[in-house]
């Protein structure tokens, strides 16, 4: 584990708000990115990153650094999505990348969202924490409390459902525009 | 190993080569990096002769960068951010004073065994014809006449 975490989350354990804050800023824009990659709502997943943090304020002086504070930090997070899941407000509508997309550079877009977004919660963890965050295998498996077995089966049936989704997404945008085009040309 | 692929003069068939099932699943810790290098290694050595982990480990690389690029266009956690979170965490602390204060006012005066267990046990004696809950009921008077 980083040493400067250590000392970090160990002030931060004896109620020490400068520590906190360098803690905070180092994590909080993180743990952002994948709450709302997760909920796709920023509100929300302003919310889950203040109650991790709020966790972690209160849990610090128990951290006994058997895993690393990023892994420690994406497993709080990762449930504090769960739960707002299970309070049923989760990605109801995902027009938030949509509504980007208008000002940002070209991306991946909307058809990449709707393609994640139709995968399970469990599958959308482990690619964002693969493929984004670039963890290995046994920070994944510590973030997501199962065994590195479970991991790389689960990243494999990801990867494949995500394929199958954006090939989906493909047929059916190819379906749409052949309809315009149809309906543009009056046949 | 190299197979020829049937049919194809000079093709590889790639999918029945024993070493793909071993290096199909390192593909994606190559792609992330954070595969050892000893694995690293034999995943480049197999895809310049096998164009099917080729052809995966491009793609997974792909994905990556697919990746990398859609989560960076999402929003930045708000400048404000930390000062939200102070004023949750005076909240929260505050509430968490007053919850232990009305515990402490509202906790019950501590009711004396005695006054539940010498009734009952009284009732007992005087029910039972047993000479062991004569004793109880001795006891009990020998108690009452103690101050106990």
């Amino acid at each position: 584990m980083n040493g400067d975490d250590a000392q970090l989350i160990a002030r931060v354990g004896k109620r020490d708000l400068a520590a906190m804050r360098v803690l905070y800023e180092k994590y909080a824009p993180q743990l952002y990115r994948f709450a709302v990659a997760r909920l796709g709502d920023e509100r929300s997943a302003e919310d889950v990153v203040q109650e991790t943090m709020l966790a972690v304020w209160q849990s610090a002086s128990r951290f006994r650094g058997h895993s690393t504070a990023t892994t420690w930090l994406f497993g709080i997070c990762r449930r504090k999505v769960a739960e707002v899941y299970r309070r049923g407000q989760g990605r109801e509508v995902p027009g938030l990348l949509h509504a980007r997309s208008e000002s940002t550079p070209p991306g991946p877009g909307l058809e990449f969202w709707e393609s994640f977004s139709r995968l399970s919660d469990e599958h959308q963890e482990i690619l964002l924490l693969v493929f984004y965050y670039g963890f290995s295998q046994e920070e994944a498996a510590e973030v997501l409390g199962v065994p590195v077995g479970t991991v790389k089966s689960r990243i494999h049936y990801a990867r494949h459902r995500l394929r199958e989704a954006l090939r989906d997404a493909g047929a059916e945008e190819g379906d749409r525009k052949r309809r315009r085009s149809e309906r543009s040309t009056g046949t | 190993m190299i197979e020829q692929g049937r049919g194809r003069p000079g093709g590889i068939r790639s999918k029945n080569r024993p070493d793909c099932k071993l290096v199909t699943p390192l593909v994606v810790w190559v792609a992330n990096g954070t595969a050892t290098d000893a694995e690293r290694a034999m995943v480049v050595l197999h895809t310049l002769t096998c164009p099917h982990c080729r052809r995966e480990l491009a793609e997974t690389l792909a994905l990556r960068r697919t990746f990398q690029r859609w989560v960076e266009r999402l929003p930045d956690l708000p400048q404000r951010a930390w000062h939200g979170f102070v004023d949750l965490l005076e909240e929260r602390e505050e509430a968490r004073a007053g919850h232990r204060a009305a515990v402490e006012v509202a906790e019950p005066e501590a009711v004396e065994i005695g006054s539940v267990l010498r009734p009952l046990l009284a009732w007992l004696a005087a029910e039972s014809p047993s000479p062991a809950w004569r004793m109880v009921d001795w006891a009990l008077a020998y108690s009452e006449t103690q101050g106990r």
